[in-house]
């Protein structure tokens, strides 16, 4: 029999072969432009994916695990003769349990409908990147994905308990537990987390969950520079106010979103702070007006607040579409965005963000910043068209530069969006330059036991 | 380049593929998640299918994509670059048929019948039983239009079926036969389904009722009067859709008519943004009859309602809130959590031409309105109506709105 009859033995009506059928799966989120699969696979039990990955390995097929597709570095895309296993169909919520604080999912549940069914019960499971509302579980723990609440609930590692991951011989796996404590060897679950899709399948995961914030309250700061707006964080985090969110855009990013008509800024300034303070009820009015009296001390030029649901919704959809909205402001459409992801220690925002501001001027690129600046992350939106050479060059220039800043600020070149293809490059730049090179034969040796043919998303991470 | 392909291309050429609208797609689960059935993936395949065209090949295979778009525009709620991937879908349609290359047979046939008979079946004396005994006018300077919405309800489910090959004795050839020689059709009376007919029938009479005691004077076209070509624009027919609008609008001259009042959403959206595209000097008013009732005349009951707010209502119109506030006005009402312009889909305009899409869309909003918590669903729209009743309990806004009037209004 040939590939999509075997498959399909194993998956009935879950194979798509046609090529109008695989098109949509040979991309991501970001600029790359992946192979057509040769097939794609939409499993609905643990134990198809293990089928399914089994076949692979005995016939050395190549296997690219796929959530929601919306990897900004190309982790999701296909590569050269592989079946695409997408996880979308495995999406329910198993349970909920609030005394435990412990939710299991399967892997292609996305992380707004989780927090939609969480809420109803006073719950929150915290990681949120901007893409949350498509981004799946089993991609989220595979990137080790950020987002809009680092700044005080961390990255994704932080709220995962266990797994249930399915190896290319298709042994199943059942790591961590369902426990917040659990001491049982090597920790395989936070290897996995990160993986980028690398070491196995993920098709269910136990989340640690909290209380939801009682009340949430937004604050719009706008600065006349970068440097008073790190500072103000810095004395908003000294002073003991633990905002939930802290993010920044600049006036390009500002102008992009008011372009898509989701929010419009009631300030001009060249920069802008959004900060989420919480409390009781009875308590918010007073922590916001503390919050807004601290940041105009520092240096705001305007500061607005609200608790209106509404406004504060469109406000962070506002601030979550920063990136797509940032993509109309392309010359045309053959421009593409890189976007640098480095991290730094907060208290040396001020000075990286200076000098990202000569180096934007020196390498003669186009950028627009915007970024989790609560814990140290910048985002560099960079427009380049591919097909300009010269430009192209400048823009792989400006990456560097800004990469190398991190470093000398002890920081690193990829906070959250994850390696995938684009940044192979700068993380044996970052572990070199900690002369920590042998970090990464390990993380390949590593993948060798996990997956001795090599055949689970190569060439992501490293070549 | 043609403009649509113009078009086209800068909607589409927009996306960055950011995945958002695929998460609210609501063909996507219903496919069994086959992107190429969601609105990235159709988005995506709207810029392949223009390269393939410039390319000189063929474009057919890229049908099913666009063709089981249903219009909804939830995409375009959440795209943060505003793309729309429904009116890419739309814009593709077009293209497809205007090339007259891979457009479904089942599409085709509709086309066909609108343009030859003015409506998806030809419902003679029965489009208009619904009147009978209300005594209205035949022509007049306000007019009363119900597009034949309601009507077609009672044909809809056994025709999908009979199109479809399904059912006793329906063959592969005989469902051949009516798409080869579409006259056939004219016995399609004979799928009409009594129960669905007299419901939707009721909720015409409700409507005319409530207009009346609100001291509203219309006319009615009666059996004459056509369909709005509401499928066939959908599907894309657009040299025909034109001249059939032109045509509609001639009719609605020829009664004198200066207002013409709609009764469900998909005809007050066509007549509202889209007819004055199509139709030179179209300058009717175009009211919903919800606009013309007065809160003030209904009270309140003790009905406890989940409500379905219809594409077509919420998301074509900046404010189209009078069905809304009509029914909060009666009753106790839950909105599920997708609502407002976040709303979901019955599913409805797939039922042609993909039936287990459509039904796995119903079946996904019918749950969600079952979450809601309210006793019984009610929307202000036939097509949602027809849809999630397979799945529930599901009643018109006009049938609880017409016991809540006021005795004297
Ligand atoms: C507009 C936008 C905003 C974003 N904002 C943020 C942000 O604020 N913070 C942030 O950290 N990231 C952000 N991202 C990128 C982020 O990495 C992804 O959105 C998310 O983590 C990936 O989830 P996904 O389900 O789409 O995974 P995919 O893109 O499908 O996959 C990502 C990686 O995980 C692997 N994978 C997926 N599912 C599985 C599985 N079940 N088992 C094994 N491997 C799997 C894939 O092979 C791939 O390597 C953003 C992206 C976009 C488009
Ligand atoms: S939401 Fe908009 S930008 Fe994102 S994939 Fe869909 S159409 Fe493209
Ligand atoms: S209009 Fe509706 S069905 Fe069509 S692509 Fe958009 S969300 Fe999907």
């Amino acid at each position: 029999m040939g590939l999509h009859e075997d498959l399909t033995a194993i998956v009935p009506d879950g194979v798509l072969s046609s090529r109008e059928e695989l098109i949509p799966y040979s991309r991501d989120a970001s600029h790359f432009q992946g192979k057509l699969p040769v097939a794609v696979v939409l499993p609905r039990t643990t134990e198809q994916v293990s089928r399914v990955l089994k076949y692979c390995n005995d016939h050395s097929i190549r296997v690219v695990a796929r959530g929601g597709g919306t990897s900004l570095t190309g982790a999701s895309i296909a590569v050269d003769n592989a079946v695409v296993m997408s996880l979308l169909r495995m999406d329910s919520v198993l349970s909920i349990s609030v005394e435990d604080r412990c939710a299991e999912v399967e892997a292609g549940v996305r992380i707004d409908s989780l927090n939609l069914k969480l809420s109803k019960l006073g719950q929150l499971f915290p990681p949120d990147p901007g893409s949350s509302i498509a981004a799946t579980v089993g991609g989220i723990i595979n990137t080790n994905a950020g987002g809009l609440h680092c700044v005080r609930y961390g990255t994704t590692k932080d709220w995962i308990l266990g797994l249930e991951a399915v190896l290319m011989d298709g042994s199943v796996l059942r790591l961590g537990n369902r426990t917040l404590k659990s001491r049982i060897g090597y920790d395989l679950t936070s290897l996995i987390v990160g993986s980028e899709g690398t070491l196995a399948v993920v098709t269910r995961a136990f989340l640690k969950i909290v209380s939801k914030p009682e009340e949430v309250g937004r604050v719009l700061a706008f600065f006349m520079d970068i440097e008073s707006l790190g500072r103000a964080v810095a004395a908003i985090k000294a002073s003991g106010i633990e905002p939930l969110t802290a993010e920044y855009m600049d006036r390009m990013t500002m102008d992009a979103v008011e372009s898509t008509g989701t929010f419009k800024f009631e300030v001009r300034a060249p920069y802008v702070l959004l900060l989420d303070v919480d409390g009781p009820g009875e308590a918010i009015g007073r922590r916001l007006a503390a919050a807004s009296a601290m940041l105009s001390e520092n240096g705001a030029t305007g500061v607005v607040s609200t608790r209106d649901r509404d406004e504060m919704e469109r406000l962070y959809t506002a601030r979550k579409g920063a990136y797509s909205s940032l993509l109309k402001l392309r010359k045309s459409e053959r421009d593409a965005v890189v976007i640098g992801d480095i991290v730094v220690p907060p208290s040396s925002l001020p000075a990286v963000l200076r000098r990202i501001g000569e180096l934007v001027s020196a390498d003669g690129v186009r950028v627009a910043l915007f970024g989790h600046i609560g814990d140290g992350n910048i985002h560099a939106n960079i427009f380049v068209d591919f097909s300009d050479s010269a430009e192209t060059g400048r823009v792989e220039r400006f990456h560097t530069h800004l990469a190398e800043t991190a470093l000398e600020h002890g920081g690193s070149v990829s906070a959250e969006h994850g390696i995938g293809i684009e940044k192979i490059g700068l993380l044996r730049m970052e572990y070199s330059s900690r002369h920590s090179e042998k970090a990464l034969d390990i993380m390949k040796s590593m993948k060798s036991l996990f997956d001795p043919k090599g055949l689970l998303n190569p060439g992501k991470v490293f070549d | 380049m043609s403009s649509t392909e113009q078009r086209l291309l800068e909607e589409a050429g927009r996306c960055i593929n950011c995945g958002f609208c695929e998460a609210v797609c609501p063909t996507l689960p219903s496919s069994g998640y086959n992107s190429s059935r969601g609105a990235r993936g159709r988005v995506m395949l709207g810029r392949e299918m223009l390269d393939s065209a410039a390319r000189g090949e063929g474009i057919s295979q890229f049908a099913d994509s666009f063709f089981s778009c249903l219009d909804c525009y939830a995409c375009l709620q959440v795209c943060p670059a505003g793309v729309n991937a429904g009116r890419v879908s739309h814009m593709a349609r077009e293209l497809i048929t205007g090339r007259g290359e891979g457009v479904p047979q089942l599409a085709r046939l509709m086309e066909r019948m609108i343009m030859r008979y003015h409506s998806i079946v030809p419902l003679g004396r029965r489009a208009s039983a619904w009147a009978k005994g209300l005594n209205i006018p035949a022509a007049g300077e306000t007019l009363l239009y119900t597009g034949q919405m309601y009507q077609l309800m009672s044909y809809s489910s056994a025709m999908t079926s009979f199109l479809h090959g399904r059912g006793k004795g329906i063959s592969r050839t005989i469902v051949g036969s009516v798409l080869r020689l579409p006259w056939l059709m004219r016995l399609a009376p004979l799928l009409n389904d009594r129960e669905i007919e007299e419901e939707m029938g009721n909720s015409l009479r409700n409507i005319a009722t409530m207009l009346d005691r609100e001291g509203v004077k219309f006319c009615y076209m009666g059996e004459s009067e056509p369909y709005p070509g509401t499928l066939m624009h959908d599907l894309g027919f657009a040299s025909s859709m034109k001249e059939y609008a032109s045509f509609v609008a001639g009719e609605f001259r020829k009664r004198g008519a200066r207002r013409v009042i709609t009764v469900d959403p998909h005809t007050h959206d066509l007549l509202k943004n889209t007819y004055p595209q199509l139709v030179e000097g179209f300058d009717f008013e175009v009211v919903h009859y919800t606009e013309l009732l007065d809160p003030e005349s209904f009270s309140r009951g003790s009905d406890d309602v989940s409500f379905h707010e219809p594409c077509h209502m919420t998301r074509r119109f900046d404010d189209f809130s009078a069905p809304a506030r009509l029914l909060g006005r009666v009753a106790e009402v839950k909105l599920p959590d997708s609502s407002g312009r976040k709303t979901h889909c019955c599913g409805g305009p797939d039922e042609l031409l993909y039936p287990g899409i459509a039904g796995g869309v119903s079946r996904a909003r019918m749950k969600q309105l079952r979450e809601a918590g309210g006793r019984l669903t009610v929307t202000a729209c036939p097509v949602c109506l027809l849809n999630l009743g397979r799945e529930g309990e599901a009643m018109d806004i006009s049938d609880l709105l017409v016991r809540r009037m006021k005795p004297g209004s």
